[in-house]
């Protein structure tokens, strides 16, 4: 295992105005699950390639352990990848796909029979070593593109999308996997996807990408809890913005004014987002902080119930939460739990 | 009215399979007559024209030079035909370019054989290339070499670029990958290209023609010739015989391959 730096990478590719990735540097501490989250066109999978080898960064360095691998051969890097498309060898059976690696490592036959065979337990695959990739289910593929990419003892584990063509359900079942391995094992990965649930559940750091530019780093509950930008909190789900004004930690927004929240920076004109999850209605007027609104529609959803509001300044709110009887038509107060307020600048 | 419409297409599909079959049962019924001309219905049953077509040398020699000819060049266009696949395919050049090659590669297919024939008869005796053998391999290479570039190119347009890397992450080098992941996968695609292009070669008489001299001739060649003189049942002997062969050659690449593959999809 080992610590991966990226330092003021940079890619642009023949033909485009825009980097792919611009001035990206980034640490992967040693036994860590780093995800790179964003937008199709983000520069997640690029910055991918590049700490892959399978791309050359026009500008920056790559460091592995503090040694400099920026023009290295991916051959001659040790990583461990999971493409999205899995890329198994269609004309070899699954004992040979895992064993491939090995034997381009020059390990001999026993050692690598020994190897593939810890490698397909840990994948809960023994069984099905002597069947080829196209006698397998998506899920039992998946395993194997794991199993191969493990089995060398990668320095790096890097994992493309891996899970995008998976139905929902196998999906969870292998991300969840993905986690049991990786902690157990205490493998140095890096994931890409653009999935925010799946990068929640799996990572111990999220990078959240934009343009080609790192918007924020963080842990799960940073990125999802505290977003810094109106990008990152888009990403992940947030929505209900109003224009806001903060004057030394007292909020404005809406005709209310309230004390800044204890994570968010913020000074002048900014920007309030409301989490619709976080909102609660009632008919009359709650204690603390609350909106008055218009509510102008009610869409039942079974575990909860999707309520849309007007308010006296003309602006929508959605809230989700248990159904709570008020029909269109009506007022309604709106009040929130204090996690479900998140400030930025702009 | 459907079933007016399924019935109207059993029947038109029935005929096709008629028209396309019936000329392959007349030449083996044919070719079991007993009596001395091609007649039909035949004068009895007889396998003594099987008998005299494998007696008579002008088949036999004709045959086997046939067979050498299709395996030579076989051998030899094939690794061409997937060299110019992986040029055409892989290489860094300007689209106009890659289509023009493409076109110019694939002319054989659609400039008409006695072209062909005529054209490299032309040019290679200026070159003062006077050996039949010669002249019948590098005709015969220029035939198959199409056949082989095709199957290869529409394999390699879907080969799944990641099957490379992936072997590269997993410390493959480039010829490695090659030889143990691309041209694996794309071993399927080149032996149906070969497999066509052998039975093209063997079949050919349009170019050969040109080519042969008074020692040499192709099976296809000596069957047209035998005929110009001849007017005896052993023609459809010959017919027969390879009528079976092909239906055995197919019937191997159907079990190893599948026809669907082989014929393109």
């Amino acid at each position: 295992m080992a610590q991966v730096t990226l330092s003021r990478i940079t890619k642009r590719y023949p033909g485009s105005e825009t980097a792919a990735v611009d001035d990206v540097s980034l640490t992967i501490p040693k036994g860590s699950f780093t995800t790179l989250l964003g937008p199709s066109g983000c520069g997640k999978s690029s910055t991918l390639r590049i700490v892959a080898g399978l791309s050359r960064p026009d500008y920056g360095v790559l460091q592995m352990d503090g040694r400099d691998i920026t023009h290295l051969s991916a051959a001659r890097r040790n990583i461990g990848m999971v493409f999205q498309s899995l890329a198994l060898f269609p004309h070899m059976t699954v004992a040979e796909n895992v064993a491939f690696g090995l034997e381009m490592r020059g390990i001999g036959r026993s050692e690598r029979e020994t190897k593939v065979a810890r490698a397909l337990d840990i994948v809960e695959l023994g069984h099905l070593a002597a069947r080829h990739p196209h006698q397998l289910s998506g899920g039992q593929q998946q395993r194997v593109a794991l199993a191969r990419a493990l089995v060398v003892e990668p320095s790096i584990l890097i994992l493309d999308e891996p899970f995008s063509a998976l139905d929902r359900k196998l999906r969870e079942t292998m991300q969840i996997e993905l986690y049991r391995i990786t902690r157990d094992l205490g493998i140095t990965a890096m994931f890409v996807t653009h999935d925010q649930e799946e990068a929640l559940t799996l990572s111990d750091s999220i990078v959240v990408m934009n343009q080609g530019r790192i918007e924020q780093q963080g842990t799960p509950r940073e990125i999802y809890g505290a977003p810094r930008t109106r990008f990152t909190a888009e990403f992940m789900g947030l929505s209900n913005f109003l224009p806001a004004r903060c004057n030394n930690r007292a909020l404005s927004f809406e005709g209310l004014t309230t004390e800044m929240p204890a994570a968010f920076e913020a000074e002048g004109n900014c920007t309030v987002a409301l989490r619709p999850e976080g909102l609660s209605l009632s008919s009359t007027r709650p204690e603390g902080a609350a909106l008055k609104g218009h509510l102008a529609e009610a869409i039942y959803q079974g575990a909860s119930t999707s309520y849309t509001l007007d308010l006296p300044s003309g602006r929508r709110i959605t809230a989700r939460t248990t159904d709570c009887g008020l029909l269109p038509g009506q007022e309604a107060w709106i009040a929130w739990t204090p996690e479900a307020l998140h400030a930025f600048a702009a | 009215m459907s079933t007016y419409f399924s019935l109207f297409r059993r029947t038109g599909t029935a005929a096709l399979f008629v028209f396309l079959l019936a000329p392959l049962v007349a030449v083996i019924i044919v070719s079991v007559n007993a009596g001395a001309t091609p007649k039909f219905p035949p004068e009895g049953f007889s396998l003594r024209w099987y008998g005299a077509a494998l007696a008579n040398p002008a088949f036999t020699g004709s045959a086997l030079t046939s067979l050498v000819l299709a395996a030579v060049a076989t051998a030899l266009g094939t690794p061409l035909g997937v060299a110019a696949a992986f040029g055409i395919a892989r290489g860094k050049l300007p689209s106009s370019l890659r289509g023009l090659l493409e076109a110019i590669f694939l002319s054989p297919l659609i400039v008409p054989g006695i072209v062909i024939g005529v054209a490299l008869l032309v040019t290679l005796s200026t070159a003062g290339l006077r050996d039949a053998w010669l002249r019948l391999t590098l005709g015969h290479v220029l035939l198959v070499m199409p056949y082989v570039i095709r199957t290869s190119l529409a394999a390699l347009q879907s080969f799944d670029p990641s099957l490379e890397e992936a072997a590269h992450t997993l410390g493959a080098s480039r010829r490695q990958i090659l030889t143990r992941v691309t041209l694996p996968v794309l071993r399927p695609a080149i032996f149906a290209g070969a497999a066509f292009g052998f039975i093209i070669s063997f079949d050919d008489a349009a170019v050969s023609i040109f080519l042969i001299d008074s020692s040499t001739s192709t099976l296809p060649l000596a069957i047209m010739s035998y005929m110009q003189y001849n007017f005896d049942p052993s023609i459809a002997a010959v017919s027969s015989m390879l009528i079976a062969i092909t239906l055995a050659g197919a019937l191997v690449i159907e079990r190893v391959f599948g026809l669907k593959k082989f014929l393109g999809n």
